[in-house]
């Protein structure tokens, strides 16, 4: 297990863009992804993975800290991605649920 | 009321604690001065560099040459020095014992402007350190009230400290340099650098700078420890190096990966067994995630070597 801080101003495209790029560096998939306190940066825990063993890409879904993610998982699940972890993080500086899927 | 004797006893008890606590309290802003540098000295002979000692000394070090010149420099800046001091901290007292007064403006700006302060300078200030600091104007010294009461008094007082030993250092030092390397023209500059390090204005503007400083710090440090940005491109690329790493580790031929690992000075042996290079391959590409040049180079080793298109 590593973790790895990613900046929460950023928008969820540009993080989705970073996650990948350290997944794939690092040949470690993310299991958990959380806003850190006091700041606006989010820590994510990887788990490594043989570089031999295929990678899927990650897609990230964000929705307001309190509200539904059923639907947003349901869109995903429809093409054939499934959750891989929830938490609440920031994006561009503001505190959401974000969701990877793979 | 009638007092029974008992409560006459503790109210004198009382009375005699409390004049003797307000004596004390007398005492608070600093112990009883040395006779020799009170302000004046009872005698009016020594611990008090006058304007005239300063005029004669000056009369003296014009006429003097070689070592005579050297010791009349040493024996002005030494003078002018405790002056300095004296003022300083007497200032640097006011300044703890008065801290509330900072919240009344014109308070604030009678310490701040120390150059026309008779607060700050005290009596000496209006004697060779007028004369010191004559043809200084246009200040600007321009203090942001709020700026100073972000910060303690401990801290500004730390600072000009600090500004005050860092000068001191340097003048010390060309005390021992003879009067054509360190005339006393270039004494009385670094005089005058001493006397405003131990200003409001300089403390703070240390302190702004200090602060600046540590932010950048922070800000790098910060930086170092998140993960560099990956454009789009950066990930498609990690993403064929990936598997080219996976297919060479899985093929049992690493001479690539070694030749990689090499260009890109990472350690790694020319027979190293799979682990190894498996090791070595994650190690460089930790390295990778959070530096953006770094990254760059490893993909165009990687594109030179053939292990990505």
């Amino acid at each position: 297990m590593a973790t790895e801080m990613f900046d929460g101003k950023e928008p969820l495209k540009e993080q989705e863009n970073d996650i990948n790029g350290v997944e794939q560096s690092l040949s470690a998939k993310t299991v958990k992804y959380e806003g850190q306190k006091g700041g606006t940066q989010n820590q994510a825990t990887l788990e490594d993975v043989p570089f031999s063993d295929p990678l899927k890409p990650l897609y990230l879904a964000a929705v307001d800290v309190g509200a539904s993610t059923a639907a947003t998982i349901s869109q995903f699940q429809t093409k054939g991605q499934t959750l891989a972890f929830q938490g609440t993080a920031y994006v561009a500086g503001a505190s959401k649920t974000v969701m990877g899927f793979r | 009321m009638k007092l029974s004797s008992s409560d006459g006893t503790r109210l004198a008890f009382i009375l005699a604690a409390s004049a003797f606590l307000t004596s004390c309290a007398g005492r608070l802003e600093r112990p009883a001065m040395p006779a020799v540098i009170a302000v004046p000295s009872p005698d009016r002979q020594t611990g008090n560099y006058t304007l005239d000692n300063y005029k004669t000394d000056l009369s003296a070090y014009d006429r003097a040459v070689g070592p005579d010149a050297v010791r009349i420099r040493n024996k002005i800046v030494y003078n002018i020095t405790a002056e300095i001091d004296y003022a300083f901290y007497d200032y640097e007292t006011k300044l703890f014992l008065n801290e509330g007064k900072f919240h009344i403006a014109s308070d604030f700006m009678q310490l701040g402007l120390a150059a026309g302060s008779t607060v700050s300078l005290g009596a000496r200030g209006k004697t060779i350190l007028g004369a010191l600091l004559t043809g200084i104007t246009g200040l600007n010294l321009s203090i942001d009230k709020n700026v100073f009461r972000q910060q303690t008094v401990q801290a500004i007082s730390s600072s000009m400290e600090a500004n005050r030993d860092r000068i001191k250092t340097t003048i010390v030092k060309q005390l021992a340099n003879d009067t054509t390397a360190y005339p006393m023209a270039a004494a009385r500059a670094d005089l005058i650098r001493y006397f405003f390090a131990g200003t409001l204005s300089s403390g703070l503007q240390q302190l702004g700078q200090t602060a600046a400083a540590d932010a950048k710090t922070q800000s790098a440090a910060l930086s170092d420890a998140q993960v560099a940005t990956f454009s789009e491109s950066d990930v498609t690329t990690a993403t064929e190096l990936r598997q080219a790493v996976g297919k060479e580790l899985a093929g049992g031929d690493f001479s690539e990966l070694i030749a990689w690992l090499k260009a890109m000075k990472e350690p790694i042996a020319d027979n190293a067994a799979q682990a190894d290079v498996d090791k070595a391959c994650r190690a460089l590409l930790e390295r990778t995630v959070h530096d953006a040049t770094l990254r760059e180079q490893s993909f165009a080793e990687a594109r030179k070597i053939g292990l990505i298109k």
